[in-house]
């Protein structure tokens, strides 16, 4: 139905570390010189031992209008793989093809010189970018207006702040109309206000105007706000591929360092009678997902696992925890008599698991302490025990990451004018 | 409004984007070239020489006046230090002019030679940034230098008014030939040296030194009869050599034409023209790793 616009089969990159790594000089190829000239006599073949796959197997293909995220860990690959894509650097194997006009951004301000004025880097940059002169011309006003640049577009650029810098490289960025555009992680510069105008502009690009979209970052927020779906790269290798929300629960599970993970077995200051103890507590998404970070506004689970030390079932148990900023600050706390849920009767062993809907809580880290009472006497209290990663996401479900620093809450509610 | 723009130059586009498709595979062959590719990019090299132009007498207080400036002032040195003092002979040419016409090809000649060997250096930033056909680098940064032809030209022709010298149409018809081919000269070894100067930064230094040497190998201040027997062979192998050595004979008759050694001049010049460039080609797929 919709045409495939790039295809990569088994695409790979190999680095020879001996000679890419370090700065070679004359010197030393004169000096490696009789040797090398010498193994080849031999036909000693070159040493593997320097050989690094940065790239292996890859293969994706990448429909028309989608946008297609590329995630993974630092030196997963995704840089090389944009590289090859924006045809900076050769594959070692494999091959792609893209039908279309092609703009790889991935830098703001490409080719910008400072000496030059906003003007005439409008021109310089929008033809590296791949723009022609006559489109330019035509876009030039348009550009300027998107930026606010204003009367200093006749100043030369090292004179701008770093703001007007960046507006002013973004907006000829937005005005490229390629079919595929291949960006990385441009977004993450400027201030919020930037980085939620620059994003809301791509997601327009991608889903009003069907471009086919490659877009590779570090940000899960940005990722899942603007893909459709993902693939994750993993030394080199391509280990998953679907959709996003899909691949970035998998990516934030699988790559949890064991120490980033809530340890609740450490907390030597809990108190109560011990008739239930909380042995363990994680965080997980809607699929039951382990998660280290869970995001604001998304749907995530606490679960809370305990056991009774007798072994004997306990009646009218009670479990509740709350929730305090950074600084001990309580924002809110939650017992499962609130909603009429206390347990009757509880089992030997289990696991308490609260569900939150939407996760009022803002881009921060909090403090989490937990109670158990069983017939109001305490069990098990265990205050400020683990800490608590949230990271921005889309609250208010606009398909924008909200970033707001001033509070750490969120509410729902709606906006009506009234006269 | 942006809606309306977008999709007019859509439709300007359409139809080479239906046949549009990149392939990018593992190196390609050195002389597989995509000419549409290059031609396409022609805005490109216009802004790229542009800048390199723009930016070379910015926030300087004389600006283009320096263009005329250079070639002036090195004239009045070298012609009080050679032509007064050393009494350098000059095949009974004015020494002033003698010199300008050296310099105005040497100077031609080692400027687009040193910006075309630093290209890619100098351009590395967005050659890691954005694809283009790589060889606009060292192309653009040549280019630039022919905007500085003109003023020396211009004076080149005062000095000539100045000492009655008569203009023939062959000289005329000659010097943009000698020029080109200073160009092509000049253009081959930087695409020779750029893909080396990115992999060994080496080149920058032995580069001044190097375009030093050559200097004094060539007619600049001299006059290549100095050469006796061996001028014709050096004539050859040196173009700038040759290209001073026309000139000159061809304003003052000094000389008659010696058509086999310029003919094997522009061959050898060739030669390395493209010698330089199936070198760059070769690197292409290698140096944007090392830079």
């Amino acid at each position: 139905m919709s045409e495939t616009i790039i295809k990569a089969s088994r695409v790979g990159k190999l680095y020879n570390l001996e000679q890419g790594g370090k700065y070679y000089n004359l010197r030393d190829l004169i000096a490696d010189s009789p040797k090398n000239v010498l193994n080849k006599y031999l036909k000693k073949k070159k040493s593997k031992k320097g050989n690094f796959w940065a790239l292996k197997n890859v293969s994706f293909e990448v429909k028309k209008g989608e946008v297609l995220g590329v995630i993974g860990r630092n030196g997963a690959g995704k840089s090389t793989l944009l590289k090859i894509l924006a045809r900076i650097v050769p594959p070692t194997t494999g091959k792609i093809s893209i039908k279309g006009r092609v703009a790889s951004i991935l830098e703001v301000g490409t080719g910008f010189h400072t000496e030059l004025t906003g003007r005439e880097n409008v021109f310089l940059s929008g033809a590296i970018l791949g723009m022609r002169k006559e489109e330019i011309k035509r876009k030039f006003d348009e550009i300027v207006k998107f930026s606010d640049i204003g009367k200093f577009i006749d100043m030369p650029v090292k004179r701008y702040s770093s703001g007007m810098h960046v507006r002013l490289a973004f907006s000829i960025v937005v005005h490229l109309d390629p079919e595929v555009l291949i960006i990385d992680e441009v977004l993450a510069v400027g201030d919020i206000a930037f980085q939620r105008k620059s994003l809301k502009k791509m997601h327009s690009l991608a889903k009003d105007e069907g471009r086919t979209v490659l877009f590779v970052s570090h940000s899960m927020t940005a990722v899942d706000s603007l893909c459709d779906r993902v693939i994750l790269l993993e030394e080199g290798r391509l280990v998953a591929e679907g959709k996003t929300r899909k691949v970035i629960s998998e990516y934030m599970s699988d790559y949890v360092p064991e120490d980033e993970m809530p340890q609740i077995g450490k907390v030597k200051s809990r108190s109560g009678s011990g008739k239930v103890r909380l042995i363990d507590f994680w965080m997980e998404d809607e699929n039951k997902k382990r998660i280290s970070t869970a995001m604001t506004g998304g749907q995530c689970r606490f679960v809370f696992k305990f056991l009774c030390p007798n072994g004997k079932p306990q009646k009218d148990v009670d479990f509740g925890f709350g929730i305090a900023n950074d600084v001990g600050q309580p924002l809110f706390l939650h017992y499962s008599t609130y909603t009429e849920q206390e347990l009757g009767k509880c089992p030997v062993k289990g696991k308490f698991v609260f569900s939150f809907d939407k996760l009022p809580l803002a881009k921060g880290v909090y403090k989490m302490g937990m109670r158990v009472t069983v017939k109001g006497e305490e069990a098990d209290v265990l205050p400020g025990a683990v800490n608590i990663k949230v990271d921005n996401g889309d609250f208010y479900k606009t398909g924008l990451i909200m970033d707001q620093s001033h509070s750490p809450m969120y509410v729902d509610g709606s906006w009506k004018f009234e006269k | 409004m942006n809606k309306a723009i977008i999709s007019e130059s859509n439709n300007g586009y359409n139809g080479e984007l239906m046949d549009r498709k990149i392939v990018i595979t593992p190196s390609k062959k050195p002389l597989d070239i995509n000419w549409h590719e290059v031609f396409e990019a022609r805005d490109l090299l216009y802004f790229l020489t542009w800048r390199d132009i723009k930016i070379r007498y910015k926030q300087t207080l004389l600006g283009v006046a320096w263009i005329i400036l250079q070639p002036l002032v090195s004239m009045v040195v070298f012609t009080i230090i050679f032509g007064n003092f050393a009494k350098m002979p000059s095949d009974n040419i004015p020494y002033p002019i003698f010199v300008f016409i050296g310099l105005l090809f040497w100077n031609f000649f080692s400027s687009t030679l040193t910006s075309s060997s630093n290209s890619l250096v100098s351009n590395e930033n967005i050659l890691k940034k954005v694809y283009f056909p790589k060889m606009l680098a060292p192309i653009s940064s040549t280019l630039a230098h022919i905007v500085d032809l003109a003023p020396t030209l211009l004076i080149l022709f005062g000095l000539l008014l100045f000492y009655e010298v008569k203009i023939t149409l062959s000289i005329v018809l000659l010097t943009p030939i000698l020029l080109l081919m200073m160009f092509v000269f000049s253009l081959g070894i930087g695409f020779f040296l750029s893909p080396i100067n990115a992999k060994f930064r080496d080149v920058r230094y032995i580069l001044p030194f190097f375009i030093q040497l050559m200097m004094f190998a060539t007619p600049v201040i001299y006059p290549s009869s100095m050469f006796g027997g061996t001028s014709q062979i050096i004539r050859v192998f040196n173009p700038v050599a040759e290209a001073i050595e026309v000139s000159r004979s061809g304003f003052f008759g000094t000389r008659p034409m010696d058509w086999p050694v310029f003919f094997a001049s522009i061959l050898f010049t060739i030669f390395v023209f493209f010698v330089g460039f199936y070198y760059f080609r070769k690197q292409e797929d290698t140096f944007i790793d090392i830079l």
